[in-house]
């Protein structure tokens, strides 16, 4: 009997004993447990479905559909595939939401709009609401992809409106869909849509001085009203005025607000804007206007989605500074965590130029901070840390894992190429890169693309082709060439091709960054952005290797 | 025979042994296989001083005649022998035919030794006292100073009220001549007219009450009754202890009755008659929670038993009334005021082998002796305590009824609905299927019917109710071990656990079933096992255990196991698991014997189950089946604290320290036990840890299988710790006072007081009234969806982790499933889904292209499958009444939201719903010219926009049925899973049917006309349930025969050591 007692003893008191240790061991090291990953290629970045998927999505949010709009809205819709494809095309017409009034206001003379403002209390925060009526609903279009052909689409062939956004609908993968926006006045832009509707948006840059004018525009593509507030942080701190507080964007429609409008946020030569969707989902584009009368005589439009999840790297290909060209590189923290961030500037030509120190800056949260080249600060005859006149790339990374929003802006009074150009950084890195706008017309537009290698070991070999007539065009001195591990190469296409309309895939062995610029010779227009990855292959760059 | 007739003129002053004649007496001897004690008892009785006495034996067809005995003892006795024995009363009645003139009737049992002046005295006091019935003391035939009875009152109710205590040292004290109610039966003086009047004894009863009976009669024919106790008369009790309690008991309940409906006039019988069902209603109440069922039984049967004799009942009252001469009213006062039954009740004398003869007569020593040896008094307050416990923390759930969470669904559908469910050859989960119907459907169906259609109540029976079932089974199971206080302290331990209320708080019906079943599990595989004392190996056996052959533990097995799996389909793969844990106890305690067997009856009683449950049972079995349809689709892993596991904190309940008293009181019998009772502890200790590290293995997703909720896999560590708590508890009453004094008595003491704090937490949580379930459920805030579907019919497609789905389910990805409704919320017959196998997969794969960017038209996709509303709940009831959220993954959450025809509906936090803006109905009229595509499955409907088609055939003519007009060239779509036995018919004329999307149907209308849909089942089905229900009732009625032995308790089949408390109590006597 002692002998049972013990051996039973032992064993029941040994398993029990066991696994609490094994708990205990377990908790100890939590490194077990993954968390997921937000930042995705079609959520963080658009991207295209990959080859076998049922359908793909795209919201195209910004522009004006109407004769003399501010934006003529072009969707441009390139299908590099083997196959012939169908897309759906939903115009959703909208319109301006009207600034807000003063607070007594509770009317206005547009008929389709109301705003309605309480006065603060003691006790509660203020709320004002702006809401747009819903627009009468339109038929979608069908539109026929031919395999390995672009398709552009005037949204104003759909739709009659002040605004207007589209919803592409594609029966099939591999597609890119981007949207083009056009000024009379103030040049051309051009940027993907996106496949994603949102809870937030980032946008780290904006500007609202005196000349400029930031257009946000909100698309709701689904059925039921959404509700958005917006914060910005300006030099003066954080703003979240009237007007854009529960600011209700009706189901189906599209809804445009100037944020530089009274009730919006102030005057400010920089402004950051974060959206907050309460309810529903959004997809929010930015559309920034200069007129040339600022104070730094900045003209040009911009064309550009925000970003929907913020990232821990943000990857810029391309980047250039000389006497009349200036970059600044603005970082954006919508988390709640103070970030603590590196800007790396990798130049071109390593043997030859020493890479400059990385900038180290702490921002705040709901904060911003910028980084610019040339330093204007810097004295005449101080040594310039980033020197003008060589191309590099730069690289934004937290190193404390709070993940920010990067934009960069060119602003160039060059007389070749005048305008400002801005465009988030890329946050994944990928083999494959398409650009659905585009083009070149000898001594008037001029096509750049930019490759970044992601990996820092290995050499990336690519190749481009253009979408021309229907067939594949392997682009001349373009095939299987090499880009060295962290580095980049800068293309002009026009040596390449002469094509006016030219969608391009860039295919490459390894994962890498596309941007595309866009520039009008001579004239006002820039526009910059980084190419679409297909998502297959896709890589979240580590913020301390990568 | 002549006798002298009564002397009407003997002088008042004179003793009568003076008077030249004394009146005849006829002493009337009834044997009845008489034993060694008759020639005594007849030598006594001969042996009488009174002048005039006369003996008539009357043999009541005893074995060996007694003619001869009679003969030796009795020179001059008269013998009369009967063809067989109607019973002592009617026995004595033969004097009524074959005696003519005697004056008294001494009526003698076989068994008694009257003083040689008892007839005298008795004859004397019945002049003295103008008596018509005269009884004399009853004492002890062995120890003559001892008191057996000396007359009794009787209560209205019929309930005897003794005037001494039964074995009280008589001392004279009960001397005084006194008018009582009943005299004792086994010796009594009767006037001969009047006996002859009221008819003699009431021959209705044979035995037990006779005198009771004939004393009644006597009063109402304007009798007096007394006892004369200087007459002393020794007593074996003979006819009693030959009988044995139950059966005695189980008589007098019958005689009780039968002289109440007899003697009792119209309006005496109604104002008595409320008082009698009261008390008999109390009366099975006490003895259900007593674990005594067969004295419920014996309540129950005196009434069915008397039910079936209204005939006789006529006769006597008839009779009654003839010989009438007093009042109700005046007999009731010799009655005792009040209720004795109750007293009896309050002195903890009810239980004890009561009856007349034995149980009443302890009295206050019962009381005593029922605290000294922990008996029934113990039992009964502990009882008392947790019934009080439990209705004070399920006041709301009995009076509000229990919410609509998680698996305790509402029992929306009628009975007649649920028992056509379960007949007809299509079950419409999902996108539906040709599979057999769950078993659930058809038991719920009767028992809905046997609630009288109050499926409300049945619900609240069946949900709350497990909890009370659970803890009777606990109390019974150690019932083997002998000790009371064993069983008190499994009971204790089991209702302290914090597993049921925490299944409750999170809605898990299955729990619930298995931690009602899970003692009974483990009683039946110990008795299979033999081992002692659930059976003789190692040791005797214990009461209530018989040895039975293996056979018949896998048939109660299987009964048991089956009526489980109705609810808790896993169950048949748990009974196994939990014989193999106790088979491993068993090697860990080195003493395996017996563990095979165990094993063998579970596998066979798994067997039984799955046999019972066919055809129900091939979903689970046949090609394309899944392990998730047994177990419920993989949930996100939980909780993987193995301490919280181990306090069984898995809901609101069970934290520390009070969480780890039942583990410290579980603790000692590994530490003071010997023999039986360590080797049971041990085997209980390996069930809990083996469950235990299920348990934990399945939160951490360590398992390669999807598993069931954790409150399932703790069950058989609630029974396993129970269990070896109630072995402590026995091992303290008989190994520790063979230790020395020392640390043992302390580890006892700790560990009673840990049962003791254990308690705390309970009590705690029986405050709320609803053992922390929440005050409300999603079904208000869903209403509309109901609302909506009796207007027209559709799908709700249910997403989210499956312990927050409140219905059956299937899996979609690691801890994300979806399921479907075609009623609007859920209901009972949604929640046992089978396989997904087949068309239902469709909805997965809809989903799936959602969920992986491939669409943002999932509601063009739902469409076609009727989905109107999508609905993922992430709680389990809405704010406020639930803040407990569970996760729905961002990733879902995302997809939905990111669907461009799916419009969210305003519903409060915890739920999320999509209305589908290109919704489908599932009966749809596709206009003539429109032709649905037969290919290209799901996929097929993303570019089409099918939201205008208007509904078809909108009369509902019963289950699966539907008629209305239709034109020619127009189809019917119906959204139901393909199959030919669906069929359309156009006045007569069959339609021709399409499959569109590769998986639905669809008829072309051939002509103008009025169309019926309808499905049409298999013939074998019908013989196939036919067979099954067959096979139900043959097992069971050879359980009951087996088993039972007769008697009443139905479903007691597992039992357990169950009874025989009352034996017990026999031999403490």
């Amino acid at each position: 009997m002692r002998g049972s007692r013990a051996t039973s003893l032992a064993i029941l008191s040994g398993v029990l004993a066991g696994g609490l240790v094994l708990q205990a061991a377990d908790r100890s090291n939590p490194g077990d447990t993954e968390v997921a990953d937000a930042v995705t290629a079609g959520t963080a970045i658009p991207a295209a479905a990959p080859p076998g998927s049922l359908t793909s999505t795209w919201y195209c949010a910004g522009g004006s559909a109407t004769k003399g709009g501010v934006a003529d809205h072009v969707l441009l819709i390139a299908n590099p595939t083997d196959e012939d494809r169908t897309a759906t095309v939903t115009a959703i017409a909208g319109d301006f939401a009207p600034p807000a009034v003063i607070p007594d206001s509770t009317t206005t003379d547009d008929p389709a709009a109301t705003t309605t403002t309480t006065a603060p209390t003691t006790t509660t925060a203020p709320t004002t609401t702006t809401t747009t009526e819903a627009p009468v609903p339109v038929a979608p279009t069908v539109v026929d992809l031919p395999a390995h052909s672009r398709v552009e689409l005037a949204v104003s062939d759909l739709v009659d409106a002040p605004l207007a956004g589209a919803i592409v609908e594609v029966d099939g993968g591999q597609v890119a869909v981007e949207h083009q926006v056009t000024s009379a006045e103030d040049g051309r832009a051009t940027a993907p849509c996106s496949t994603t509707a949102a809870t937030s948006w980032s946008f780290p840059w904006g500007v609202t001085a005196l000349g400029a004018r930031e257009l946000l525009v909100f698309m709701n593509p689904f059925p039921e009203d959404a509700s958005l507030d917006v914060v910005f942080a300006t030099d003066e701190g954080a703003r979240e005025p009237l007007r854009f507080r529960n600011f209700v964007v009706p189901g189906r429609s599209v809804v445009g607000a100037y944020v530089d409008d009274p009730g919006g946020a102030q005057r400010n030569e920089q402004v950051s804007a974060q959206v907050n969707v309460r309810s529903g989902h959004l997809v929010v584009d930015r559309i920034q206007i200069f007129g040339g009368d600022d104070e730094d005589d900045r003209e040009g439009i911009t064309l550009g989605l925000g970003a929907p999840v913020p990232a821990e790297t943000w990857i810029f290909p391309d980047g250039y500074i000389s006497e009349g060209i200036r970059q600044q590189l603005v970082v954006f923290n919508p988390s709640e965590a103070v970030a603590e961030v590196e800007v790396e500037i990798r130049l071109d030509d390593p043997e030859t130029n020493p890479a400059p120190e990385p900038f180290e800056i702490t921002v705040l949260p709901g904060r911003f901070a910028i980084v610019e080249l040339p330093d204007p600060l810097a004295g005449p005859d101080d040594p310039p840390r980033v020197p003008l006149g060589v191309a590099h790339s730069s690289i934004v990374r937290s190193l404390n894992g709070v993940p920010i929003a990067a934009e960069r802006v060119v602003i160039s009074s060059d007389g070749a190429t005048l305008g400002v150009g801005a465009t988030l950084g890329s946050p994944v890195i990928a083999p494959t890169w398409y650009f659905a706008g585009g083009g070149i017309i000898e001594g008037e537009r001029e096509e750049v693309l930019t490759l970044f290698n992601g990996s820092v070991d290995e050499i990336a070999t690519f190749s481009v082709i253009g979408l021309v007539d229907g067939q594949p065009l392997a682009l001349p001195d373009l095939q299987d060439r090499e880009i060295p591990p962290g580095g980049r190469i800068s293309l002009r296409l026009s040596e390449h091709t002469d094509r006016a309309s030219l969608a391009i895939v860039v295919e490459a062995d390894g994962p890498i960054v596309a941007e595309r610029g866009l520039y009008r010779v001579n004239g006002r227009g820039i526009s910059q952005s980084i190419g679409i990855p297909l998502a297959v292959d896709v890589v979240v760059p580590d913020p301390v290797e990568g | 025979m002549e006798t002298p007739p009564p002397g009407a003129d003997a002088p008042d002053d004179a003793p009568l042994t003076t008077l030249p004649t004394a009146p005849a007496v006829v002493a009337v001897v009834v044997a009845r296989d008489p034993g060694a004690w008759f020639e005594e008892a007849l030598t006594a009785i001969a042996e009488q001083d009174y002048p005039n006495l006369s003996i008539l034996v009357v043999d009541a067809h005893s074995a060996d005649e007694v003619k001869p005995r009679v003969g030796r003892a009795a020179p001059g006795a008269f013998v009369r022998r009967l063809d067989d024995d109607p019973g002592f009363g009617a026995a004595a009645n033969e004097v009524l035919e074959v005696v003519d003139g005697a004056a008294f009737y001494f009526l003698c049992h076989d068994d008694i030794a009257p003083k040689p002046d008892v007839v005298r005295i008795l004859v004397e006091e019945a002049y003295r006292s103008n008596a018509a019935v005269v009884g004399p003391k009853l004492v002890e035939w062995n120890n003559p100073r001892r008191l057996l009875q000396v007359g009794q009152g009787m209560d209205h109710a019929g309930f005897g009220v003794p005037l001494v205590e039964r074995g009280e040292l008589d001392q004279s004290q009960h001397d005084a001549v006194r008018d009582v109610f009943t005299v004792p039966g086994a010796c009594t003086l009767v006037r001969a007219d009047l006996f002859s009047e009221i008819g003699g004894f009431d021959e209705g009863i044979d035995d037990f009450l006779d005198d009771v009976s004939l004393c009644w009669r006597a009063q109402i024919a304007g009798a007096r009754v007394i006892v004369a106790p200087d007459a002393r008369v020794r007593h074996r009790d003979h006819l009693a202890k030959s009988r044995g309690v139950n059966e005695r008991r189980r008589t007098q309940a019958r005689h009780r009755l039968r002289i109440l409906l007899s003697c009792y006039g119209p309006v005496a019988l109604a104002i008595a008659l409320p008082q009698i069902i009261l008390i008999n209603l109390l009366e099975i109440v006490y003895a259900l929670l007593a674990g005594r069922h067969r004295r419920a039984g014996d309540v129950v049967t005196a009434w069915t038993w008397n039910l079936r004799r209204l005939g006789e009942l006529r006769v006597a009252r008839q009779q009654v009334k003839g010989f009438r001469h007093v009042k109700d009213r005046e007999v009731n006062r010799a009655m005792v005021r009040g209720s004795a039954r109750l007293r009896q009740f309050g002195r903890g004398q009810i239980g004890r082998g009561e009856d007349r003869f034995s149980g009443l007569a302890k009295g206050g020593r019962g009381v005593a002796d029922a605290f000294q040896s922990g008996s029934l008094r113990a039992s009964a307050s502990v009882w008392a305590v947790v019934v009080l416990v439990f209705l004070a923390g399920s006041r709301h759930l009995i009076t509000r009824g229990v919410p609509a969470i998680g698996e305790m669904v509402s029992f929306s559908s009628s009975p007649l609905q649920m028992l056509r469910e379960w007949v007809s050859g299509w079950r419409p989960a999902g996108l539906g299927s040709e599979s057999p119907a769950p078993t659930a459907f058809g038991m719920l169906g009767a028992l809905g019917f046997s609630f009288g259609g109050a499926t409300g109540l049945l619900r609240t029976v069946l949900t709350i109710g497990l909890i009370p079932l659970g803890a009777v089974g606990a109390y019974r199971l150690p019932g083997p071990t002998r000790s009371r206080h064993a069983q008190i302290a499994c009971l204790l331990v089991y209702v302290t656990i914090p597993l049921p209320y925490n299944a409750l708080a999170s809605g898990h019906w299955g729990a619930l079933g298995l931690y009602a079943a899970a003692p009974t599990i483990v009683g039946l595989l110990a008795g299979a096992g033999g081992l002692a004392p659930f059976g003789s190996v190692g040791s005797a056996t214990g009461p209530g255990m018989k040895p039975r052959r293996l056979r018949a533990h896998i048939l109660s097995l299987g009964l048991v196991t089956a009526v489980l799996a109705t609810l808790l389909p896993v169950a048949v793969v748990i009974v196994v698991g939990m014989a193999l844990a106790l088979a491993l106890g068993g090697l860990l305690a080195i003493s395996a014997r017996g563990s095979a067997r165990m094993v063998l009856a579970a596998i066979g009683g798994a067997g039984v189950a799955v046999a019972l449950h066919l055809p129900w049972s091939l979903d689970f079995l046949l090609p394309g089946a899944t392990l998730s349809a047994l177990t419920g689709p993989e949930r996100a892993t939980g909780s993987s604290d193995l301490a919280a596991l181990l306090r069984f904190q898995v809901g609101p309940l069970g934290s520390a320290p009070f969480g780890w008293c039942f583990l410290v009181a579980a603790s000692l019998p590994l530490l003071i036990g010997r023999a039986e009772r360590h080797a049971w502890a041990v085997r209980g200790w390996t069930l809990a840890l083996v469950s235990f590290a299920a348990a934990w293995a399945a939160q951490r997703g360590l398992l390669p299988v999807s598993m069931p909720p954790v409150e399932v896999l703790l069950a058989p560590a609630a029974v396993g710790l129970a269990l070896a708590a109630a072995m402590g508890v026995a091992a303290f009453e008989v190994d520790l006072p063979g230790y020395r004094f020392g640390w043992r008595q302390i580890a006892s003491g700790l560990a009673a007081a840990a049962v003791v704090v254990g308690i705390v937490p309970v009590l705690g949580a029986s405050f709320d009234g609803r053992w922390s379930m929440p005050a409300g459920d999603h079904r208000r805030t869903l209403s509309f969806i109901d609302a909506e579907n009796d207007a027209e019919p559709f799908r709700v497609l249910w997403v989210g982790d499956p312990s927050a789905l409140p219905l059956g389910s299937w899996r979609l990805d690691d801890g994300l499933a979806y399921g479907t409704t075609d009623r609007g919320t859920a209901g009972v017959e949604d929640l046992w889904v089978g396989s997904d196998d087949g068309p239902t997969r469709l909805i997965a794969d809809a989903l799936d292209l959602a969920r992986t960017g491939q669409t943002a038209r999932l509601g063009r996709l739902l469409a076609p499958m009727g989905v109107r509303y999508l609905v993922v709940p992430a709680s389990l009831a809405p704010a406020p009444f639930s803040s407990t959220v569970i996760a729905v993954p961002a990733s879902l959450t995302a997809t939905l939201a990111a669907q461009l025809d799916l419009a969210p509906v305003d519903v409060p936090a915890g739920l999320t719903v999509y209305r589908n803006e290109a919704f489908v109905p599932p009966l749809a009229e596709v206009a003539a010219g429109r032709t649905l595509p037969t290919e290209g499955g799901i996929a097929a409907a993303l570019p089409l926009d099918l939201s205008t088609l208007p509904p078809a055939l909108p009369n509902d003519e019963g289950f699966l049925r539907w008629s209305g007009p239709v034109e020619a060239g127009t189809s019917v779509f119906l959204s139901a899973a393909s199959s030919d036995r669906w069929r359309l018919e156009v006045d007569g004329q069959l339609a021709e049917r399409t499959v569109p999307f590769d998986w639905a149907n669809a008829y072309t209308v051939p002509a103008d006309g009025n169309a019926t849909l309808g499905f049409r089942t298999s013939p074998l089905r019908y013989g196939v349930l036919l067979l099954q229900a067959l096979a139900w009732l043959w097992v069971l009625r050879l359980l009951l025969r087996r088993r039972l032995n007769g008697r009443v308790a139905a479903l007691a089949i597992a039992s357990v050591a169950d009874e025989d408390h009352d034996e017990d109590d026999e031999a403490e006597r």
